[in-house]
Order: structure tokens, then sequence, then C-alpha cells
């Protein structure tokens, strides 16, 4: 530590931010995802085992068509800067 | 012949996922054409579920590229990575290094941190179950004991921090008719994600209250914890913080130093 007054201010903190949180629950909570979050997460384990055929309408998964001919087409494009050049990127590490 | 049942197994998978039947010749029914068509409808099937797998566990990566766009990485995803568990739900976790590394994404930079999002999201659903400490409990030891402790942390909290606007991208497709525009993707973004009870919380945070929350899983001390946050962060909201914390069950137990 090492200031008392610094001490005592980052308690008084502590001390308000248990108020706050008494007062009123769930304060600075941003958003709650859908409640039924589970249900679709659960459906995971099950055997979700194709069509057996193959035909049915899988047939993009199984191509053999090279990865890189395929364009991101999803939101992605409404997104501003969404896409960004190969130059400037930023990627994330 | 008689082949060892694991050298059959490590054919078999080597044919689904290398698209080659060799080797199967002497598993498989002799009739080349019947095996070719028997092996495609096996190979089919594990494509079909292991990316309906990751399309479930990365709903957001698949919208925001495009049905095509996602199977095709997916399945290039499940050829290099394909499942190491028989349990699905840990399937998957290598895919946002994956896409950080992919070509065809190179494009799309915010990609994987939205995919690391997801994925904290399904390790914070699947986690353990805790009692978040009651306020009462903290209210009796008082603010100054509290620094004086070490706060245990709920098993579920993740913490998520990304160079681009991973929540903001993610929250824009929980909704029916996003803005979009509304959105800056390059934009540093930093959540916690915990699940107190049965529902999973996602909380808006900023650097310095992840470096708090990752000083506190180390074991520090309370008052050293804050200490250090507020010499790298002098600006930090401490009361609103510790607030969001103490109110979204973050903690589950307090001990002091010594024990």
């Amino acid at each position: 530590m090492k200031n008392a007054a610094k001490v005592m201010a980052t308690a008084g903190a502590v001390s308000a931010a248990l108020m706050m949180a008494a007062s009123q629950q769930a304060v600075a909570q941003d958003f709650v995802p859908e409640k039924c979050y589970g249900v679709s997460e659960a459906g995971k384990n099950d055997c979700a085992a194709g069509p057996g055929t193959t035909c049915a309408g899988t047939s993009t998964v199984d191509g053999q068509g090279n990865a890189w001919i395929y364009v991101p087409q999803g939101t992605c494009e409404k997104l501003v800067n969404g896409s960004l050049s190969e130059t400037d990127q930023n990627i994330p590490s | 012949m008689n082949t060892p049942l694991a050298d059959s197994q490590e054919k078999m998978a080597h044919a689904l996922l290398n698209h080659s039947n060799e080797g199967l010749g002497e598993i498989f029914a002799h009739d080349e054409a019947e095996l070719q068509a028997r092996i495609a409808v096996y190979r089919n099937n594990v494509f079909f579920s292991l990316s309906n797998a990751i399309s479930d566990l990365y709903p957001v990566i698949n919208q925001l590229v495009g049905e095509e766009f996602f199977l095709a990485l997916a399945k290039r995803y499940i050829r290099e990575n394909p499942p190491a568990s028989a349990a699905m739900v840990f399937f998957g976790a290598e895919f946002p290094e994956f896409v950080s590394q992919d070509k065809a994404c190179l494009s799309l930079p915010y990609l994987a941190d939205v995919a690391r999002f997801e994925l904290a999201k399904q390790h914070c659903y699947h986690a353990q179950d805790a009692k978040p400490l009651s306020l009462q409990i903290m209210h009796e030891l008082g603010a100054e004991k509290l620094m004086a402790s070490v706060l245990k942390l709920h098993p579920s909290l993740r913490l998520v921090d990304s160079k681009t606007a991973s929540r903001s991208i993610w929250q824009a497709h929980q909704i029916e008719k996003p803005n979009f525009s509304e959105i800056d993707v390059a934009t540093a973004e930093q959540s916690i994600l915990v699940r107190p009870e049965f529902d999973l919380l996602i909380c808006r945070a900023d650097a310095a209250l992840l470096l708090l929350i990752t000083e506190i899983e180390k074991g520090a001390i309370l008052a050293e914890a804050i200490d250090m946050t507020l010499e790298k962060y002098p600006g930090f909201d401490l009361a609103s913080a510790m607030a969001m914390g103490f109110s979204n069950g973050f903690f589950t137990d307090i001990h002091s130093p010594q024990e």
C-alpha cells in the first residue's frame, strides 16, 4: 500500500460498489442472450448423422471444390469496413 | 485376412478424411465400385454431422460468411482437426485459431475474434455450476475486509479480449433487424461471460476490468489487484466495475490470504 489516503479511497469505492450492487441487481449488465440457449446446445450431443445418402442436399459439404474459390457472402458484406483489404488489415493473433 | 482393429480404424479414418480409399480393399468388400459408393455414404455422414456441430457452435460465423463459404471452411477445419474425444462438447475448440490462419478469411480480420467469443460462450455455458457469493456475506464483511481478502472467481467466468468489435458483431446477429452501420469493426472490445445460475450473462468490460479480474484470478489480494489496475489505468471506474462483478456473480468464495 503506497499511502493511506489511496487505500481509503479504494475501500470507499468497493463499499460504494456493494451498495450499488445491492440496490440494483444486474446493474451494469449489458444484455442477456436468448433464454432457450440451453436447448439448442443440448441438441449437439445427439447423433446428427445426416441423411444417410450421398445426395440429399449436402453436396456443398462433400464437394471437392478448392476452398478459396468461395467468397464470403453473408452479413459480413453489410458491416461497415467489414471487409478490409489485405494490405491494411490487422490480423488479431 | 486378419487386420488388427486399431490398424483398420486408422485406415478407415484416413480414408474418410482424405478422400482416398487406399488400403480399404483389404478390409472391406472386394468390388471396387461398391466400396467407392458405400464409403462415399459414410464419408458424407461424417462431414455432414461434424459440419453441423461446427455450425451449431459458431452460428454467427456461419451468418457472417454465408453458408457456402462456411461449409467449405468447416470442411477444411474438420480434415485438419478431427474430433479428439467422443464428447462433441469439446469439438471445434481450435476453430478460432484455424480461422485466424486461414487464407480465405484474411480479408475478415474480426472473424477469428467473433469465433473466440462464440467458443468462450460454449465453455462458459458448459462450465461447472457454482453458487455466487451472496451480497449479504460481502456486506457483513465490509469493504475493508474484502480489500484484504482473496476472491475466488466463478468457474464459468471467461474473459474475451478482442482487438475488434467481437461482442457488437455477435450481438447484432441476435436480433431481427440489426443496424450494422452502428458497428465500428475496428473498435477493440472486452467482454466478460459468466453463468451464475442457468442463464449466461454477457457483460461489457474494458481493458482495466480485464486486468483486475486477471490479477484476482492469479490469487492477488483484492487491494493489490486494485492497486495494480489503478496504476495502469488511473481513470478506472472501480465502483461501477466492482458493482458489476458483485451483482453478476463473478465471485464464488472469499478467503484471507493466509489460508
